[in-house]
């Protein structure tokens, strides 16, 4: 597809009457009266527009608030309204913006990232019906606003647009210009914004990426993750606090899993006091999160609650939701209190300045100083061996328990797996991590339904006790959706051994075996 | 992507001004919108400052030879872009019959542009034709300029037996009353009595104004230079009318 816009830096300093001479050689133009513009960059925490190739900006110029959706590359407009960005995208102007976006975007909350005030001076291009056939637009970064949206004022732009159906005019002036007036294209402005205040677009992502070399000493490879570990809570406390979204709590709580996780799998690499002190109060981290988490999971079910019912009890869930919010609030109000209490501030800060110390070998286990390849896949292999043993081991009479004891395990052995990626081929490793997330899937699905049944259960009695008099519908919805979700779990439990089969196969056995397997030398390390 | 097409049998009755004012607030209000001359006069055409020419001709449309897309023009404002006329269109009837299924082509030759753009709306010349039935197969809804006088009931009267025949039962069609003078006692009458009789017909009426007519010394549609007139209002009424059914606020009909 044709490129319409081009946006060049316009060097400070250059003087209008040049500019104006090299504009003349165009043609006439009709210039527009200078308006001032607010430009505020929006995006979710982990960048899931920018992810996507396109920046979100809504811009105010005088009571006209305008919201456009773009592609980074080339400038085009994917879609815009006339509205400010909400800070969800369900409450975006129905229409073709909104349904692209709320895939994208999703329970995600949007947030605004950069800020510029701008002076924009519009020019038109005219023909001899006085029509316009190319515009010119000069964007005059004025100042930023006093927050921490922004750096310093940017250097002057020039956009060439090109009015659809009138090609030649666009070519002419996108190469007159630049020669003329000797300018450099412009990289795109957000960066330029968040480089100011030292910051770049992506700088945040829930995904577990330490880079680690297979001969490095396990104790700084442990630290390394752990310290990104604790970045990812710091990062996202804040918002949980706030409630920004559902996910800072969601990605808080599962760096406090690895972290839990990572303490207790690899053991003899850290000072045993420490590991087993900061375990403990992870651990209650973990717990003082979780009833706030439960509801949020539970509110962002019930769309797909809704749907699973028919239509005529798809409004009856109502007072559920309403009870799903009044509990959540109120948990979150207890979380936001612990989560800014001195324990857990010192629990962080303490845990930082351990990971960020020198590490003093005399008190660091013999294991620290081994190469982290040897120790990760020591544990994985046996981790994976345990996975298949136990997978193999379930039958069709095996008690559900069976099943919930294989996904901890998987569980395990994804976090192993997620930890010491950078230490094998990442097209290898990330094959094995697919098969198992298969696997986990569908154990996960298994355990949950049940979960979900019975907490359903629960709800049902709590509003009970807590309004008497609350319309029947609500029970009989819930009650028809306890039913699906047991029928269903009937479903996962019927699909584990195709799962199974296909994460245990000869090829993936063979690759586990070549990747973990340790050597029988090291076999007879401690 | 809606379709929208201003059409009435009878001419004269601000169907072009309707279709370029509609278009303008649209764009306006952030809506990718697009208006396709469909008229052989290109007065639509003549009101954006485009030259009333399509590459091909309407022979080149109807049999596919060029892209629809890259026949459009920009108009001189963001968001709003035009198909213009082509004096050619005046066989536009032949052309289709020359296809199979000649009523479905104009949806056909539409569908792609529905990635770029959320409201088309076609400005369709007077009488009832083959091009007319074409657009009634692609249209969501026709927008349909009403003056209150016998003539133009009797049109409008016309069009509804002519949608009950067909078992055109997915177009709606919206009346709303145009060029009204107040000062004209039948009109007065004619206003009062018609939303009886069509309840769903649209509340706005535009007036019979200079500035409406002016649009042809501006080149423009009204609201670039006289938004704050009485017709330019009405039509920014009319348009908020329009735009709560296109957006599923109000039903059609």
């Amino acid at each position: 597809m044709t490129q319409d816009t081009y946006i060049f830096h316009l060097p400070n300093g250059t003087r209008s009457d040049k500019l104006l001479n090299v504009l003349a050689c165009l043609g006439r133009f009709r210039e527009e009266p200078t308006v001032n513009v607010l430009r505020t960059w929006y995006d979710t925490f982990d960048w899931r527009i920018h992810v996507a190739g396109g920046v979100l900006v809504e811009e105010r110029e005088g009571s006209r608030i305008r919201t456009s959706w773009r592609r980074i590359a080339d400038h085009r407009q994917l879609g815009q309204v006339m509205d400010a960005v909400p800070r969800f995208v369900d409450n975006l102007s129905p229409g073709p913006l909104h349904d692209s976006l709320a895939g994208l975007i999703k329970m995600r909350a949007l947030l605004p990232v950069a800020r510029l005030r701008l002076r924009i001076h519009r020019l038109a291009l005219l023909n001899k019906s006085d029509k316009t056939v190319l515009r010119l637009v000069i964007e005059e970064g004025q100042d930023t606003c006093g927050d921490d949206l922004g750096g310093f004022p940017l250097s002057l732009r020039l956009r060439i647009e090109a009015v659809k159906g009138y090609r030649k005019p666009f070519e002419r002036a996108r190469k007159l210009l630049p020669a003329q007036l000797s300018l450099k294209m412009a990289g795109p402005q957000l960066n330029e914004m968040l480089a100011c205040i030292g910051r770049k677009p992506r700088d945040y992502s829930s995904k577990l990426e330490v880079e680690l070399q297979v001969e490095m000493p396990a104790g700084e490879a442990l630290r390394r993750i752990l310290r990104h570990l604790l970045d990812t809570m710091e990062r996202n406390l804040e918002g949980a606090r706030q409630n920004l979204d559902s996910e800072f709590l969601h990605d808080f709580r599962v760096a406090v899993r690895r972290t839990r996780s990572l303490l207790s799998q690899i053991k003899g690499v850290l000072p045993s006091a420490v590991a087993n002190h900061v375990r403990t109060e992870f651990k209650w981290l973990g717990q003082i999160t979780s009833a706030t988490r439960d509801l949020d999971v539970y509110l962002l079910k019930l769309p797909s609650y809704r749907k699973d019912l028919p239509a005529s009890m798809q409004n009856d869930l109502q007072p559920l939701q309403d009870y799903l919010t009044r509990q959540q609030r109120q948990e979150q109000l207890k979380l936001a209190r612990q989560l800014a209490s001195a324990r857990c501030r010192r629990l962080l800060d303490e845990w930082r300045t351990f990971l960020e110390s020198p590490v003093d070998e005399s008190s660091w286990p013999e294991n620290a100083s081994r190469p982290i390849l040897e120790i990760a896949n020591r544990k994985s292999w046996k981790t994976y061996r345990l996975v298949l043993e136990e997978g193999l081991a379930v039958s069709e009479n095996s008690p559900a328990v069976a099943l919930h004891e294989l996904r901890i395990r998987c569980k395990k052995l994804r976090y192993l797996m997620e930890f010491f990626q950078s230490l094998h081929p990442p097209d290898v490793i990330s094959k094995q991590i697919k098969a198992l997330k298969g696997l986990q899937d569908s154990l996960g699905d298994f355990h949950d339904l049940e979960v979900q049944a019975d907490a359903l259960r629960d709800f049902g009695h709590a509003m009970q006790a807590e309004q008497a008099d609350l319309p029947g519908e609500v029970f009989m919805a819930m009650g028809v959706l306890i039913d699906s979700l047991y029928k269903c779990q009937v479903i996962e439990r019927q699909n584990f051994s195709g799962r199974f089969a296909r994460f245990a196969r000869p090829g993936n056995r063979k690759t586990c075996h070549e990747l973990f397997k340790p050597s029988s030398s090291e076999k007879e390390t401690p | 992507m809606k379709i929208l097409a201003t059409y009435n049998i009878k001419g004269g009755v601000g169907k072009t001004a309707s279709a370029v004012n509609l278009a303008w607030m649209a764009a306006r209000d952030g809506i990718p919108t697009l208006v396709w001359d469909l008229d052989p006069q290109a007065a639509a055409t003549f009101y954006f400052r485009v030259k009333p020419k399509v590459k091909g001709g309407g022979k080149g449309l109807v049999r596919g030879k060029h892209d629809l897309d890259g026949l459009i023009k920009g108009t001189d404002f963001a968001n709003l872009d035009l198909l213009p006329a082509d004096f050619s269109y005046r066989h536009l009837d032949l052309l289709l019959d020359e296809k199979k299924k000649p009523t479905r082509q104009l949806r056909k030759l539409l569908k792609p542009l529905g990635a770029e753009y959320g409201c088309i709306i076609l400005d369709c010349p007077p009488s009832i034709s083959l091009v007319s039935e074409a657009v009634f197969q692609a249209a969501d809804a026709l927008l349909v300029p009403v003056i209150p006088t016998t003539l133009s009931l009797r049109t409008l009267q016309q069009l509804m037996t002519f949608r009950a025949e067909q078992g055109l039962d997915k177009l709606h069609i919206l009346p709303f009353f145009s060029m009204v003078d107040r000062r004209k006692k039948l009109h007065q009458e004619i206003v009062a009595d018609l939303p009886r009789q069509y309840p769903h017909m649209l509340m706005t009426e535009i007036p019979y104004a200079s500035d409406v007519e002016r649009m042809g010394v501006h080149r423009a549609p009204l609201g670039s230079y006289a938004a704050g007139s009485r017709a330019g209002q009405s039509y920014a009424a009319l348009w908020l009318e329009v735009r709560a059914r296109i957006e599923g606020r109000v039903a059609w009909e």
